[in-house]
């Protein structure tokens, strides 16, 4: 083993999402606040003895929320990259919880893009590829629609070359 | 060896075995209405008896007589259904395993049921596999050997024992604790039972309290304590007899033609074929009072087989029972080919102590936590010494375990493969083959960023898909993945600045 290893750290990859990703992020926050909100203001109206629990858990979780609509996004933006080389396909993910994925594209299966109606909306996709394992697939989304076909595109081809049993 | 054109069916006898099968499952429903007094509800159960048994035999009868299947030099196609025809065919090359199942009457009458797995999990299970039900054993065992020759290889199919069943292994056995389940599962179904003929269970209580009643406190504390060791040498022979209906016969056997060969059970046969190419490694296995005892089970890594965490697939992936470590290790390096595993796993490389710190921080944390809400609900308010007094008791067993949960979590890379082992109360020692890892993925949380740890996953198409080393120092993490696969992470990493 190598032991020079101290300073040895993971750079970022290369590419980051579309910038619309930030307001869909934010969206995406906002929809799970207003959520929270109508769940918290029917348990006020079903339980009227609880209201002041619910009134300050609400008030804590709006100010919560709106905070991280605001401030969330931009550092997800940060770190939400992606990259394809000769060799691999390397994607970070995640502001607290961090996450990096590193496949070699001789491994790879299949890649799919897809967009659901809010990213649709925003014009963003998402492209997934998958190994053989059970781990589960690598996602890169916030893409907009043209760098996501184009993503999916070059991989494909790319695994093509290279395709073996890829077990 | 026949390999004949044409297309082959399943053996009619099953039809009669089902019946069997049939009768005496549907006799058992029968009777209960035949004895519940009244001549109306007999009827019933005789109208029941017979009309299940004449569905379930004739259905039987209709799959048995259009069930075909034919073995071509490509591929193995599959046939049934009267009105819902169904047909499936696989690729030869796509098969990876052929298991060999026979129940105790099947073996009475040698015959078998053989199931072909292409370890295709994308969708659901039945797409990945087909299963005969039932051949002649004789004609599974020939196609077992068929489907799994690799073409143009020579047809003598000599085999090397790699290990066989030992009757000592048995005190490993009654470790496993399995007999116990099964008591639990026996009272269970008692109880459904006296329920079914209407018991009055308070009955039953009052006449055992007054039974008990007669003696004296200190007889019935005798009698009541006698009643544990009973239920405790009937689970211990329980797990025992458990154990050797799973492992009794075990034969793990290496073939000429590149596939291992294991045959196990007693009563149920068991049988399974794995091609040695599709090995990616070995996991140890370590329930805690076996590892105490100085033994360990041997799960086999192998792609395509049991990707999944169900039981089924876990159990199917036990290629030897709990047995000495010397023999798992034994095992592990005929395997492997790799002789250094054994040493290995003795010097593995230590965790940062900030690993301690944070399991013990966890296992507190969530005792304080359920204290917590235990002291905010006003119920336990006046069990409030016992608490402390039992959480300081938890407390220190939680220190114990996580020293040894500590002491458990280590890491290397040796030669071809890549061992990670973690856990305390179930020790997992994963042997992977790098060339097997198809994928990295390095997970941090925040406490882990301020300490500096990381978790590296190698993602693998073999076993439970993903192999963890956990809270393992983020830059001998980055390097341990360098080395496993080299080249691969070159682009992605910042070259050290020291140059020491």
């Amino acid at each position: 083993m190598q032991t020079n290893h101290r300073v040895t750290q993971l750079r970022l990859p290369k590419n980051t999402v579309d910038s619309r990703a930030k307001t869909y992020w934010a969206l995406n926050i906002g929809i799970s606040i207003a959520l929270v909100i109508i769940s918290l203001g029917i348990m006020m109206v079903i339980f009227p003895g609880l209201r002041g629990v619910f009134g300050i858990v609400l008030i804590v979780g709006l100010v919560l929320g709106v905070s991280g609509m605001l401030f969330v996004p931009r550092h997800l933006f940060h770190y939400h990259r992606w990259e394809v080389t000769d060799e691999a396909v390397y994607a970070s993910s995640g502001w607290l919880w961090r996450e990096w994925r590193i496949a070699p594209l001789s491994r790879i299966q299949t890649v799919d893009t897809e967009h659901g109606p809010l990213q649709q909306a925003f014009g963003l996709a998402t492209v997934t590829i998958t190994t053989a394992s059970a781990a589960g697939p690598i996602k890169v989304s916030g893409l907009s629609k043209k760098t996501a076909a184009e993503l999916a595109e070059k991989l494909t081809k790319m695994t093509q070359v290279t395709r073996e049993d890829a077990t | 060896m026949t390999k004949s054109k044409g297309w082959q069916r399943l053996d009619p006898l099953v039809i009669w075995l089902d019946a069997v099968i049939a009768t005496l499952g549907f006799a058992g429903l029968a009777w209960y209405f035949l004895f519940s007094g009244n001549l109306r509800s007999a009827l019933i159960g005789v109208a029941i008896f017979v009309g299940g048994f004449l569905f379930f035999v004739v259905a039987d009868i209709i799959r048995c007589a259009t069930t075909r299947f034919h073995i071509s030099d490509e591929r193995v196609e599959l046939r049934y259904g009267l009105l819902w025809k169904v047909q499936r065919s696989i690729p030869r090359d796509r098969i990876r395993s052929v298991d060999i199942t026979a129940n105790p009457l099947y073996r009475i009458f040698s015959l078998a049921t053989i199931k072909l797995g292409t370890g295709q999990h994308s969708g659901n299970v039945e797409k990945g596999e087909l299963t005969l039900d039932a051949l002649s054993l004789q004609r599974a065992e020939e196609l077992q050997r068929l489907l799994l020759q690799r073409p143009r290889e020579a047809t003598r199919n000599d085999q090397v024992t790699m290990a066989t069943f030992q009757f000592k292994w048995i005190r490993f056995a009654i470790l496993g604790l399995s007999g116990f389940a099964l008591i639990g599962l026996g009272v269970g179904a008692l109880g459904q039972i006296l329920e079914l003929v209407n018991a009055d269970f308070e009955a039953i209580w009052r006449h055992a309290a007054e039974v008990v009643g007669q003696y004296s406190l200190g007889a019935a504390f005798v009698m009541i304590f006698a009643a544990f060791v009973g239920i405790f040498i009937v689970g211990i022979i329980l797990s025992a007899l458990v154990y050797l209906e799973n492992w009794s016969g075990y034969r793990l056997s290496r073939m000429t033609n590149g596939t291992l060969h294991l045959t196990r059970g007693l009563l149920f046969r068991r049988s399974v074929s794995i091609e040695e190419r599709r090995i990616r490694g070995v996991e140890y296995s370590e329930p805690l009072q076996i590892r105490w005892a100085g033994g360990a089970l041997l799960r086999v890594i192998v792609s395509g087989f049991g990707q999944k965490e169900d039981d089924m697939s876990q159990e199917a992936s036990i290629i030897m029972p709990a047995a000495p470590q010397a023999e798992i290790d034994r095992l592990a390096t005929d395997l492997l080919k790799a002789p250094s595993i054994r040493l290995a796993r003795f010097q593995l490389r230590k965790h940062p102590k900030a690993a301690l710190y944070r399991i013990i921080i966890r296992r507190v944390g969530a005792v304080a936590l359920i204290i917590g809400l235990l002291l905010t609900t006003n119920v336990f308010i006046h069990w409030l010494t016992w608490v402390w007094v039992v959480a300081a008791l938890i407390c220190g067993l939680i220190m114990l375990t996580s020293f040894d949960a500590y002491h458990s979590l280590g890491h290397d890379i040796r030669g071809d493969y890549l061992i990670a082992r973690r856990g305390s109360l179930l020790r997992r020692t994963a042997v992977l083959q790098r060339s097997g890892i198809i994928g990295w993925k390095f997970r941090q949380s925040p406490f882990q960023r301020r300490v500096d740890l990381i978790t590296l996953i190698a993602t693998t198409a073999a076993g439970r898909g993903a192999y963890k080393v956990f809270d393992v120092d983020s830059g001998e993490g980055i390097s341990m993945a360098r080395v496993a696969i080299p080249k691969l992470l070159d682009a992605f990493v910042e070259q050290p600045k020291d140059t020491s």
